[in-house]
């Protein structure tokens, strides 16, 4: 397992959003997606 | 664009076998559409892609030996091509620094076997983004960098050492350098590994300024771009300037956007090898392009004028 992030945001609406790692990052780098959920 | 098969394509030219060459097409290479700075003679070249020498996995259980296969394949071709260029992802990634250098050299040794006079090589992200390309520096040279060849300006660009998937402004203002003396008529090959354009970004199937680079090459009439990185044969125009994806020689990936993972497409027992394989391009307006497979022992499955 690589290190842990924290990635500061600002939300301007609420919902579910998917992510895609935008850097390569290693092998598994193509798995490396996942949602963000907004909630009021 | 047209797609023929290869039998019509062989009808067509009343030959019965062998290899397809733009020489073979009527007026394909003639003067008037060479135009005064067009090539001086006929020839092809072979592109091979996206070989990531060090994976193991379900996804191709023959991973071992589909490279060495994909050389013997060239090899038995009926005329030798004069070069074979690799479009990226020549090795599998790996954090361990170690075994990177030792993949390239395997895959470096493996490739020497191919009786060609020139072999050109660029990376992919899995063997430049980790380090910026400091190993493959070492082992290939340059990751960018042009050449000429029979009446033909190659141009290899760097869209992988940036992790973040950018060409950058350096090497667009290179190009842009680079391209100054080329007669606007010229044909230009541009090889990448990263489609220039926003095939499917959600997949990292784009170059962040890859728009930059297009621009740019707007400037001349006869640009062609062959890339590699989505492990399938596609073919798409940004205006007048084709851009052909090459098939992996690894395992395939489905189409931009088909499914929610970019997972790869599971390895057939019944159909080994399907997906992968490798292609011809011979030198013509527009480029004729043979795609071979390595399900069918690396006969050429289609020819297509694109």
């Amino acid at each position: 397992m690589g290190p842990l992030l924290a990635l500061l945001l600002l939300p301007d609406k609420a919902g579910t959003f998917e992510f895609h790692c935008g850097v390569f990052c290693g092998g598994g780098h193509e798995e490396m997606s996942g949602q963000i959920a907004v909630r009021p | 664009m047209a797609t023929r098969t290869r039998r019509e394509l062989l009808q067509l030219l009343g030959v019965g076998g062998g290899v397809v060459f733009a020489s073979g097409l009527a007026g394909a290479c003639s003067p008037k559409t060479r135009g005064e700075n067009g090539p001086k003679d006929d020839f092809f070249f072979v592109q091979l892609s996206d070989t990531h020498w060090g994976f193991k996995g379900p996804p191709n259980p023959d991973a071992e030996n589909t490279l060495r296969k994909a050389v013997a394949a060239v090899n038995a071709l009926p005329r030798d091509p004069d070069f074979v260029v690799f479009t990226g992802d020549l090795t599998h990634t790996t954090d361990d620094e170690a075994e990177r250098r030792r993949r390239m050299r395997e895959f470096q040794g493996i490739v020497s076997g191919l009786r060609v006079q020139k072999r050109w090589f660029m990376p992919g992200e899995h063997d430049a983004s980790l380090d910026r390309g400091k190993a493959y520096e070492e082992i290939f040279g340059q990751t960018h960098y042009a050449f000429d060849h029979k009446g033909v300006h190659f141009v290899a660009l760097d869209n992988v050492s940036d992790p973040a998937s950018a060409v950058g402004d350096a090497q667009l203002d290179w190009l842009r350098s680079e391209l100054k003396n080329v007669p606007r008529d010229a044909p230009v090959v541009i090889f990448t590994h990263r489609p220039l354009f926003d095939l499917y970004p959600q997949w990292d199937w784009a170059t962040k300024d890859g728009s930059k680079a297009i621009d740019l090459l707007q400037g001349w009439k006869n640009v062609t771009v062959f890339y590699g990185h989505i492990h399938q044969e596609h073919h798409f125009k940004t205006g007048d300037i084709p851009h052909h994806a090459a098939k992996s020689l690894i395992f395939p990936l489905p189409p931009p956007g088909s499914q929610p993972k970019r997972a790869p497409v599971p390895w057939d027992p019944a159909h080994p090898g399907r997906g992968l394989g490798f292609r011809e391009s011979a030198m013509a307006q527009p480029w004729l392009l043979t795609e071979l497979s390595v399900e069918e022992g690396f006969l050429p499955a289609a020819a297509r004028s694109g």
